[in-house]
């Protein structure tokens, strides 16, 4: 059986270790194993990357939409087309923001969409 | 505890968002006020998206972002930020604004993105990235060259009868544990980061989390073999009489049967309480102490024996008083080093860390942890006397087959053949743990 003194040690050294660390009620971020803990950050950053390119890739649509709007009121009514040139710039922006390995992720949510 | 967003999340709310709108739209131009209208798919390069054309003022339009209602010539019309930008910012709240011309719709204003508070250009995300791809590389390069290594070391083991016995069945069992550690993230990494489906939140089938049961389950298995390692020479030291064979038994239920308990019960309560994505994202952190709680607990216990160790050899040595004070410090830091990698003293280091240590504790122990069954297989395969041994024995007599001449020339020159001295002589009792 423990004795009252190695009670006493086994105590001190527990608070000492949640002094330590400070995990007192806090969330825990932490895995403590660093292979889950990998896993763990670059799921994560992997999931936030693919919403970004995926976010990127959508307000271009938008605008492409926008501008082919456009095209069909310039055909149908004749208008100007002044804010031609400013829409491809920003595309121009955003496809070079959109990186080489980042295509193939466009693709598949693009087949994704057409199904 | 923010749960990620999750890009198939967004889409389904967009899908949604989508089909609400063409039914309004669709509605608005059944009930209309007889205007002539029509439902036009209008296609993109990429994307399809569909206009109500009336014959007069703007036709309600879905933009493929937010759905704006039919107008006036002459109208400024104000929608909400889309739901699913609204679910990538959290709490901005803005809105859009067209102006319906007499040429139809303007431009949206101000820029959705900003309008909406979405960040595009995040520079840290580039970085973050950059730093893991590096560190899988590094610990590619180790777990491969460690798996050679102890693929290698576990069958000299095997092959060699002799050199088994109770110390280096645990020491087999624990490379098996390395070996299974290292194949598991070779296969976790082919399986989570090839091509992943991420258009649907139920893209994640039951082969998946099976790699993510087997993967828990090997690292388990190995913190669990390095606490039978630190159990079992710490009973050598303390206890006095042991049956060895009887321990072997409870050693292999405890190395590989506990891990099986802890990794079957976290994939119970993670299948009901938390089934999300492919189980690779540990977000509800009580779940997680499932397998956190027994890891910290055998890294604790094994610092603890580590300790005790060392200090009975510390007064081993001091009692032996041979040679000077140096020359035991000497004995002291090696026997030290050399236990350190066999139970996993290191990841004490990091255990109790605070968060802000996460990027050097992912280094630290992935990129040089890695290598500790590369270290281990050296020390305690290659280095090891009686190994060293057997190979040279089983080298010599290879050889002597190879050609019979010179055998029998050394035969007849009468020196005395040492392969076959010390293959008669020799007992199986040449295993000792010598840590000294």
């Amino acid at each position: 059986m423990m004795s009252a003194k190695d009670m006493a040690k086994v105590i001190i050294v527990m608070l000492a270790i949640c002094f330590l660390t400070k995990t007192d009620g806090k969330p825990i971020e932490k895995r403590a194993v660093s292979e889950i803990q990998l896993m763990h950050n670059m799921s994560k950053h992997l999931a936030t990357k693919a919403r970004l390119d995926w976010l990127l890739k959508k307000l271009q649509d938008v605008h492409d939409f926008i501008s082919l709007g456009d095209a069909l009121t310039a055909k149908e009514g004749g208008a100007l087309r002044s804010s031609k040139k400013e829409d491809n710039v920003l595309i121009d922006i955003y496809q070079k923001s959109l990186g080489e390995p980042d295509k193939a992720d466009v693709d598949v949510l693009a087949k994704a969409k057409s199904q | 505890v923010g749960a990620l967003t999750r890009l198939c999340d967004v889409l389904r709310v967009l899908r949604e968002e989508q089909d609400q709108c063409l039914q309004e739209l669709s509605r608005d131009g059944k009930g209309g006020l007889g205007l002539e209208m029509a439902v036009v798919p209008v296609t993109s390069a990429v994307s399809q998206s569909w206009a109500v054309f009336f014959s007069a003022g703007c036709a309600g339009l879905w933009d493929n972002m937010s759905c704006w209602p039919s107008s006036a010539p002459g109208q400024t019309v104000e929608v909400e930020c889309p739901r699913f930008l609204r679910m990538l910012t959290r709490s901005r709240n803005g809105s859009l604004f067209r102006n319906c011309t007499q040429d139809g719709w303007s431009e949206t204003f101000p820029r959705p993105d900003l309008a909406c508070g979405v960040n595009v250009n995040d520079s840290s995300n580039e970085k973050r990235h950059a730093f893991l791809l590096k560190l899988k590389v590094m610990y590619t390069v180790g777990y491969s060259s460690s798996l050679v290594m102890l693929l290698v070391a576990l069958s000299i083991l095997c092959a060699f009868r002799r050199l088994h016995c109770t110390r280096n069945y645990i020491h087999m069992h624990l490379f098996m544990s390395f070996i299974l550690r290292a194949l598991s993230n070779f296969i976790k990494d082919a399986v989570l980061f090839s091509s992943e489906d991420v258009t649907y939140c139920d893209a994640h089938r039951v082969g998946c989390k099976l790699v993510m049961i087997f993967f828990q389950y090997c690292i388990m298995a190995n913190y669990a073999w390095l606490l039978v390692e630190g159990i079992y020479l710490h009973t050598l030291l303390t206890v006095s009489f042991f049956s060895q064979r009887k321990c072997l038994q409870e050693f292999v239920a405890l190395g590989w049967g506990s891990p099986a308990i802890f990794v079957m019960s976290w994939a119970i309560t993670r299948h009901f309480l938390e089934d999300v994505g492919c189980w690779d994202i540990n977000a509800n952190a009580s779940i997680w102490w499932v397998i956190r709680g027994p890891v910290i607990l055998s890294i604790l216990i094994n610092f603890i024996f580590f300790i005790n160790i060392l200090r009975i050899l510390m007064r081993k040595l001091r009692t032996q008083d041979t040679g000077n004070e140096i020359n035991q410090y000497k004995r002291l830091a090696k026997s030290t080093l050399l236990l350190i990698p066999l139970f996993g003293v290191h990841y004490i280091v990091f255990a109790f860390s605070p968060e802000d240590a996460m990027e050097v504790q992912l280094f630290f122990e992935l990129a040089l942890g890695s290598f500790q069954g590369l270290v281990v297989a050296v020390l305690y395969c290659f280095l090891n006397g009686e190994v060293q041994l057997e190979v040279q024995k089983k080298w010599r007599q290879w050889h002597l087959q190879e050609f019979p001449l010179r055998l029998n020339s050394s035969l007849s020159n009468g020196t005395s053949d040492p392969t076959h001295a010390s293959s008669s002589e020799q007992s199986r009792g040449t295993c000792r743990a010598s840590i000294i």
